[in-house]
C-alpha cells in the first residue's frame, strides 16, 4: 500500500495536486491549517502553513514549501521556481513579517515537502543550507514521498478510519486501473465501505470524504501513466455523487466543520473537473475534428460498441460543458473576471468540440437504445446554453429521421433494452419483438421537445405522424423528480420520481410544450433537491447521466 | 433358366411384376420377347397383372423398372384397344407426378400405329367416354396418323370443337402434329381454327394449346405460313396467362431459332409478364436465354429483364435465370457493363435490384469500366448512375469500383467534384483498398486519371488522420462485452459455415472426414480391381478467403443503410 502511495505522491504535480491534498493530509494528522495554497505564486515561499505537534511533541508552526517529484540540483537553485529561493523568502520575509501575532512565540519548522525524493547530488547543498540557517527557534525538516506516504497511512487512511478491506479494494482498483470495469468495481466497494462506515457526524463525514478524495486522486494519478482515464472518470462521477450524499445534510451552518465540508466538496468538484478535463482533452479532443476519428478509435469491430461509447462520450463532454457554466456563475459572482473569461473560452471550445463530434461521427445521429436520450438531452442543454441552437435543430432532425427510418426498415432502431446481452441481439426478427423493444420511449418526446424549442415544425410533424402511425403502441414518457428523489438521486439506490405520460406529439411548438410546461410548474420536488438548493445544479444532471435516469424537464428552457 | 421360365415361375410365385421390374438392362430384349410371346400365347396376361393392386405393391424404383419393360412390350401385345388404354391409364396414375409418367402413352401411340382399326377403336372409345384423359385423346390422334393423316386431322379438327377440355385441348395440340404436309385445304382449315381460338377470349389453356400448335406448325412448314402464325401469336399474346407463357417458353426452347423476329418479340413480350412463381416457365426461359447471343440480342434481352423485374407481384428473382446469369458473368466485361448500366439507368428498384445478381462475386472485373459515351448521358444522369451504382452494386466492391470509374471517365468538369465526393464518401471510405485498383486501372492519359489521383490524395489524408488519431484504450468495451461479441461472432460464423456446407454440391457427393491431428494424411488406395492397395500420402492444404467489409458497417451502420436507401430512391433527372 505504501508503495502505491509513494508512487502516487511522486507523480503528483505541484500546483493543484500535491498542494491540494496536503492540507487534508495535515488536518487528518491533527494539525490546524492556517493557510492553503492560493492560485498563482506562493506566499513568500510558503505553500501551506499549519500548527501542530513537532516530532518532539512541542506545539510548532509548520511552514511547508512544496516541490513536486524529486528534488534535483536544477530544482534546488538557479531558477525562479527552485526551492532555495522559496526557503530564502520564508527566512527573509515570512518568518520576520508574516507570521500572525498570536503565533510568533511558537517554534518554527520549515518543511521542504517533496512528492518524490531528495537526490544525492543535491543532498549536501540542502544539508548545508539547513545547517547554516538552523536556530533555536527555526528548525528544518525534509518530508519526502516516503514520509508523506507514512503520514497518509497513519492519518487519513489510518487503520481505525479505513479497515484493511477498504485498503485492499483501493489497492485493487489502482492495480487494475487499466481494466476499467474491474477498477470501477473495486473502487465502488472501497467507496461504499467508506460511505457505510461514516457516522452521521460532520467530522466523520469529513474524514470519509477526504479518504474518498485521496483514493480518487490515487487512482487518477496511476491511470495517467497508462494513458487511460476511463476508470478514474467513472470513479470520479460515482465518488462525487457519493460524497455529496454524505455531505449534503451537513453543509449548512457557520461551524468550522461545516466550512471544512464545503471546502472538501468544492475541492472534489475541482478534482472531478480535472479528471473530466483530462479525459476530454486527452481522449476526445484530439480525435473529434477528424472524420470518423472518434468512431474509429473505439477498439472493437462491433458497431454496437462504437455506438454505445460515442453516446457515452458525448454525454460526458456535454456535462463537462454544463459544469463550466457552473464555474462561470461562481467566478462571475465572485468578480474574478480573468477566470470567468477563461471559463467562457473553455465553454466555446467545448461547444466547438461537440460540434466537431457531431459533424464527423454520423453514428451520433443513430441512437440504438432509448436511454441515450439522456445523453442527447444533456448535449442539447449544453449546446443551447452555449448558443448553438442551429446545431441542435439540425442534429435533432437527423436523429428523428434516423430513428423513424431504422424503425420502419427494422434496422438498429432505439430500443428500451439496456442490458448489453439484449443489445447484442438487437434487432431480432421475431413476432412481436419490435413492439416489445419499443414499448416505451423517452427519446421520441425528448426529440420532439427539442424540435419544438428550436422551432423545427418539420421534424415535429414527422414525429407526430410517426407516433400516431406505426409507433402508436409505444408509451411516450418524460420523468419528473418526486418526493423520494432526493433520497435516491445521487447514489442511485432505487428507482424514484414520477413518470409523466398521457401527452402526445403535437404539430405546433406551443401545443407540444404546453403540457410539459404545466407539469414543470406543478412539480415541486425538483426545486427541493439539495444540489439545486446549494447551487450545484449540474450535480443533478450528472446523477441523471451516471445512474441512467432522465434529466428533469425543469432544465429545459421552456418558461 | 430362360426368361420364359423365369416369368412363369414368378407368375406362379405371385412375384411377376417384381421380377419383370428387376430385369437387367442387357436382358431387356429377351425379357420383352418372352413377355410378349407368353402374353400373346395366353400363358400370362400382362395387362391384368398390371392392375392397380399389383402396381400398388411395387416400390417407386421397381415401378419405373417395370414401366421401362412395359413400354417396350406393349407395342407387341395382342389385346383390345380398351385393355391397352386402361393399362396405360393405370400405369400413368401409378407414376404420379414424375416427368417420365407419360412415357406409357408413347408406347400406346406405337401400339395404335400397328393397325388402322386400333386408332378407329380408340376414337370410338373417346366418343363413348367424354371423360377420357387428354393423354389418351392425344395418343389416339397421333396413333392414326401413320395410316390416314388427313382423317386424323379431320378428327382433330372435330374434337377441337368439343366442349370437354380434356378432349378439346389435346385435339388442338395434335393439329400441328397430325396435319399432312401436302394438304392445302386442311392447312387452311387448321390455321383458321387456331386463329379463331387465339382470337377468342377462351381459356388460357386453349390459347396455349393453339399457340403451341401454331408455332409447331411453323417449325414444320416454315415461312410459308409466317403471317397467319404471327397473327395467331400476336393475338394470343395480348393477355397471356401462365399456361400460354409456359407454351411460349417451350416453343422458343425447341423451335425458337426458326421464329421470325415478330414471333420472338411477341413471345418475349408475353414472357416478360412471367411471375416469380412460374418456376417451370422461368427454367425454360433460362435455357432459352443461355442459348442466345447475349451481345447480338442485348436489347431484346434487356427489355425482357426489365419486364420481368417490373412485374406487379414483385416476386421475380434474377437468380431463377441462373444459367443466363452464369453466361453473362463469364462474358466480356464490356457486355456485362452494358447490361448493368442499362438496368441501373432504368432507375426502377426491382430492375436495379437485379443487377447485383448479374455481377461476379469476387475478384477484379477487367473491362467493366465501360465507355458510357454511347449512352449519351447528361451530366446529372452520370451522377444519377453513380448513385445507383452505390445503391445497388455497393456490396461487390470490384464491380462497383469499375462501374464508378466509367462514370469518372465521362463526368462533366462542373460535376466532377460532386462525383468525386460521392465516390470518396460513400465508396472509398468503406473500401480503402479499392483505390489501388482504381489507380492500376487508370494509366497515364486515362480520362479519369486526374480524378483518381485526387481521390487517392484525399483518401490518403483521411486515412493518415485516422491513423494519427489511433485507437483509444479508454473507449474499449469491457471484458464481458468483448466476450459476448466474440460469442455472437463465433455463432454467426458457425451458422454461415453450416449453411455453406448444406449448400455445397461437393459435400453432397463426397463423404466428409474430420481429421483432428496432423499436417497430412496417409491412406491405402486400390488403384485397379484385384490389385494390392498402394500407400498414398497427401499433405493438407489451407484455403483462405479474405473479404473487406464496408468500414461504415462498423462506424456508422445505420448511416450507411440510410445513404444506400437514399441512393436507391434517387429519381431520374431526365
Amino acid at each position: 500500500m505504501k508503495l502505491i502511495f509513494t508512487h502516487y505522491l511522486a507523480d503528483l504535480k505541484e500546483r493543484g495536486e500535491l498542494d491540494a491534498i496536503l492540507p487534508d493530509l495535515l488536518s487528518e494528522c491533527g494539525m490546524k491549517i492556517l493557510s492553503r495554497p492560493a492560485l498563482g505564486t506562493k506566499q513568500y515561499g510558503v505553500d501551506v502553513a499549519a500548527v501542530g505537534s513537532s516530532s518532539t511533541g512541542e506545539r510548532s508552526l509548520f511552514l511547508l514549501s512544496i516541490k513536486s517529484g524529486d528534488l534535483r540540483r536544477s530544482d534546488w537553485d538557479g531558477d525562479p521556481h527552485a526551492l532555495r529561493p522559496s526557503l530564502n523568502q520564508i527566512l527573509d520575509v515570512y518568518i520576520p513579517q508574516r507570521i500572525p501575532q498570536r503565533l510568533v512565540e511558537l517554534p518554527v519548522v520549515v518543511v521542504l515537502c517533496l512528492g518524490g525524493d531528495l537526490h544525492e547530488d543535491v543532498k549536501a547543498d540542502v544539508d548545508g543550507f539547513m545547517d547554516r540557517n538552523i536556530t533555536d527557534r527555526i528548525t528544518f525538516e525534509v518530508w519526502n514521498g516516503d514520509h508523506l506516504a507514512d503520514l497518509l497511512l497513519t492519518g487519513i487512511l489510518r487503520e481505525n478510519a479505513l479497515p484493511e478491506t477498504g485498503r485492499s479494494d483501493l489497492r485493487k482498483a489502482v492495480a487494475l486501473v487499466d481494466e476499467t470495469d474491474v477498477c470501477f468495481a473495486h473502487f465502488c466497494r472501497f467507496l461504499n465501505g467508506v460511505a457505510n462506515r461514516a457516522k452521521r457526524t460532520r467530522p466523520s463525514r469529513l474524514t470519509a470524504i477526504r479518504q474518498v478524495y485521496l483514493g480518487l486522486w490515487t487512482v487518477y494519478v496511476w491511470a495517467r501513466d497508462t494513458d487511460n482515464i476511463e476508470g478514474p472518470y467513472l470513479c470520479s462521477e460515482r465518488a462525487l455523487l457519493t460524497c455529496w450524499e454524505l455531505a449534503k445534510a451537513h453543509l449548512s451552518g457557520r461551524s468550522s466543520a461545516a466550512r471544512h465540508l464545503n471546502e472538501s466538496i468544492h475541492r472534489f468538484l475541482l478534482l472531478h473537473n480535472t479528471v473530466a478535463n483530462e479525459f476530454i482533452m486527452r481522449h476526445v479532443a484530439p480525435r473529434a475534428h477528424v472524420r470518423h476519428g472518434l468512431a474509429a478509435s473505439v477498439p472493437s469491430h462491433a458497431s454496437l460498441d462504437v455506438n454505445l461509447k460515442l453516446f457515452d462520450v458525448l454525454g460526458r463532454t456535454a456535462i463537462y460543458g454544463l459544469w463550466q457554466f457552473h464555474w462561470l456563475q461562481l467566478f462571475e459572482s465572485s468578480g474574478d473576471k480573468d477566470m470567468a473569461e477563461r471559463v467562457r473560452t473553455n465553454i466555446q471550445r467545448t461547444a466547438t468540440l461537440m460540434g466537431d463530434m457531431l459533424q464527423h461521427n454520423g453514428v451520433l445521429s443513430t441512437p440504438i437504445k432509448d436511454d441515450q436520450a439522456i445523453d442527447i438531452n444533456i448535449a442539447c442543454l449544453f449546446l443551447n446554453r452555449a448558443g448553438y441552437t442551429g446545431v441542435i435543430r439540425m442534429w435533432v432532425g437527423e436523429i428523428a429521421g434516423a430513428t423513424m427510418f431504422a424503425y420502419r426498415t427494422n434496422g438498429a432502431y432505439p430500443c428500451v433494452f439496456t442490458d448489453y446481452r439484449d443489445l447484442v441481439e438487437h434487432p431480432k426478427n421475431m413476432d412481436g419483438y419490435r413492439h416489445d423493444a419499443t414499448s416505451g420511449s423517452l427519446l421520441v418526446p425528448t426529440l420532439a421537445v427539442w424540435a419544438a424549442l428550436t422551432d423545427d415544425t418539420g421534424t415535429l410533424g414527422a414525429l407526430a405522424d410517426f407516433v400516431s402511425g406505426t409507433y402508436q403502441h409505444s408509451t411516450l414518457q418524460l420523468w419528473f423528480p418526486g418526493a423520494d428523489s432526493e433520497e435516491h438521486l445521487y447514489r442511485g439506490t432505487a428507482d424514484h420520481g414520477l413518470a409523466f405520460t398521457g401527452f402526445t406529439i403535437e404539430r405546433t411548438c406551443e401545443a407540444m410544450l404546453g403540457p410539459i410546461k404545466s407539469e414543470c410548474i406543478a412539480s415541486n420536488a425538483f426545486w427541493t433537491l439539495s444540489a439545486l438548493e446549494r447551487g450545484v445544479w449540474p450535480l443533478v444532471v450528472l446523477a441523471s447521466r451516471h445512474h441512467r435516469m432522465p434529466v428533469p424537464p425543469q432544465f429545459w428552457p421552456i418558461s | 433358366m430362360s426368361s420364359r421360365e423365369v416369368i412363369r415361375a414368378s407368375r406362379d410365385g405371385g412375384t411377376l411384376l417384381e421380377t419383370v421390374a428387376a430385369t437387367p438392362y442387357d436382358q431387356l430384349d429377351e425379357m420383352v420377347e418372352a413377355l410378349s410371346a407368353l402374353h400373346n400365347e395366353g400363358k400370362i396376361d400382362l395387362l391384368i397383372a398390371c392392375g392397380k393392386p399389383g402396381l400398388a405393391t411395387l416400390s417407386t424404383r421397381s415401378f419405373f423398372g417395370l414401366q421401362r419393360v412395359f413400354c417396350r412390350t406393349l407395342p407387341r401385345l395382342q389385346c383390345t384397344t380398351k385393355d391397352a388404354v386402361d393399362a396405360c391409364e393405370r400405369m400413368f396414375e401409378r407414376a404420379g407426378s414424375d416427368g417420365a409418367a407419360s412415357f406409357v402413352f408413347d408406347a400406346l401411340v406405337k401400339w395404335l400405329e400397328q393397325k388402322p382399326e386400333r386408332a378407329v377403336a380408340g376414337l370410338e372409345l373417346v366418343e363413348e367416354n367424354p371423360d377420357m384423359s387428354a393423354n389418351v385423346v392425344r395418343s389416339v390422334l397421333l396413333g392414326g396418323v401413320r395410316h390416314d393423316p388427313a382423317k386424323s386431322t379431320d378428327d382433330a379438327l372435330d374434337l377441337s370443337n368439343r366442349e370437354q377440355p380434356n378432349v378439346r385441348l389435346p385435339a388442338l395440340w395434335a393439329l400441328a402434329r397430325v396435319l399432312p404436309d401436302d394438304n392445302e385445304g386442311l392447312l387452311v382449315r387448321t390455321l383458321r381454327r387456331l386463329t379463331d381460338v387465339a382470337a377468342d377470349d377462351l381459356s388460357d389453356r386453349d390459347t396455349a394449346a393453339a399457340v403451341d400448335s401454331a408455332l409447331h406448325l411453323y417449325s414444320r412448314m416454315g415461312k410459308g405460313i409466317r403471317e397467319p402464325v404471327e397473327s395467331i401469336v400476336t393475338n394470343a399474346c395480348r393477355a397471356p396467362g401462365p399456361v400460354l407463357r409456359q407454351a411460349l417458353a417451350h416453343g422458343l426452347a425447341v423451335g425458337g431459332t426458326v421464329y421470325s423476329d415478330t414471333m420472338i418479340d411477341q413471345c418475349l413480350s408475353a414472357l416478360g409478364r412471367t411471375q416469380g412463381g412460374e418456376a417451370g416457365t422461368l427454367q425454360t426461359l433460362d435455357g432459352v436465354l443461355y442459348g442466345w447471343d447475349l451481345d447480338r440480342d442485348r436489347k431484346r434481352i434487356l427489355r425482357l429483364l426489365v419486364d420481368l423485374s417490373t412485374q406487379e407481384d414483385g416476386t421475380f428473382d434474377l437468380g431463377s435465370l441462373d444459367s443466363f446469369q452464369h453466361k453473362l458473368r463469364e462474358a466480356d466485361g464490356e457486355l456485362l457493363g452494358w447490361y448493368a448500366v442499362s438496368l441501373l439507368l432504368t432507375g426502377r428498384h426491382s430492375v436495379c435490384d437485379a443487377v447485383l445478381g448479374l455481377l461476379p462475386h469476387t475478384g477484379q472485373r477487367d473491362g467493366l469500366d465501360i465507355d458510357l459515351r454511347p449512352f449519351a448521358l447528361s451530366p446529372r444522369r452520370v451522377l444519377f448512375l453513380a448513385k445507383k451504382i452505390l445503391g445497388y452494386c455497393f456490396l461487390k466492391k470490384e464491380c462497383a469500383a469499375a462501374l464508378l470509374l466509367s462514370c469518372l471517365r465521362v463526368v462533366a468538369a462542373a460535376n466532377r467534384r460532386e462525383l468525386e465526393d460521392l465516390v470518396l464518401e460513400h465508396f472509398l471510405m468503406n473500401y480503402p483498398s479499392a483505390i489501388d485498383w482504381l489507380r492500376a486501372a487508370t494509366p497515364r492519359g486515362h480520362p479519369a486519371k486526374g480524378s483518381v489521383d485526387s481521390l487517392a490524395r484525399r483518401l490518403g489524408t483521411y486515412l493518415t488522420n485516422l491513423e494519427r488519431a489511433g485507437t483509444c484504450l479508454a473507449f474499449a468495451p469491457t471484458e464481458t462485452q468483448r466476450l459476448l461479441q466474440r460469442y455472437k461472432f463465433d455463432a454467426f460464423f458457425r451458422s454461415v459455415h453450416k449453411e455453406a456446407q448444406q449448400g455445397s454440391a461437393l459435400l453432397q457427393i463426397i463423404p466428409k472426414a474430420h481429421l483432428l491431428y496432423g499436417t497430412g494424411s496417409v491412406f491405402y488406395a486400390q488403384l485397379e480391381p484385384e490389385s494390392k492397395p498402394v500407400r498414398r500420402e497427401m499433405a493438407f492444404s489451407t484455403f483462405k478467403q479474405q473479404i473487406e467489409f464496408p468500414r461504415l458497417e462498423q462506424l456508422d451502420p445505420l448511416g450507411l443503410q440510410r445513404d444506400t436507401w437514399r441512393f436507391r430512391a434517387e429519381t431520374d433527372p431526365g
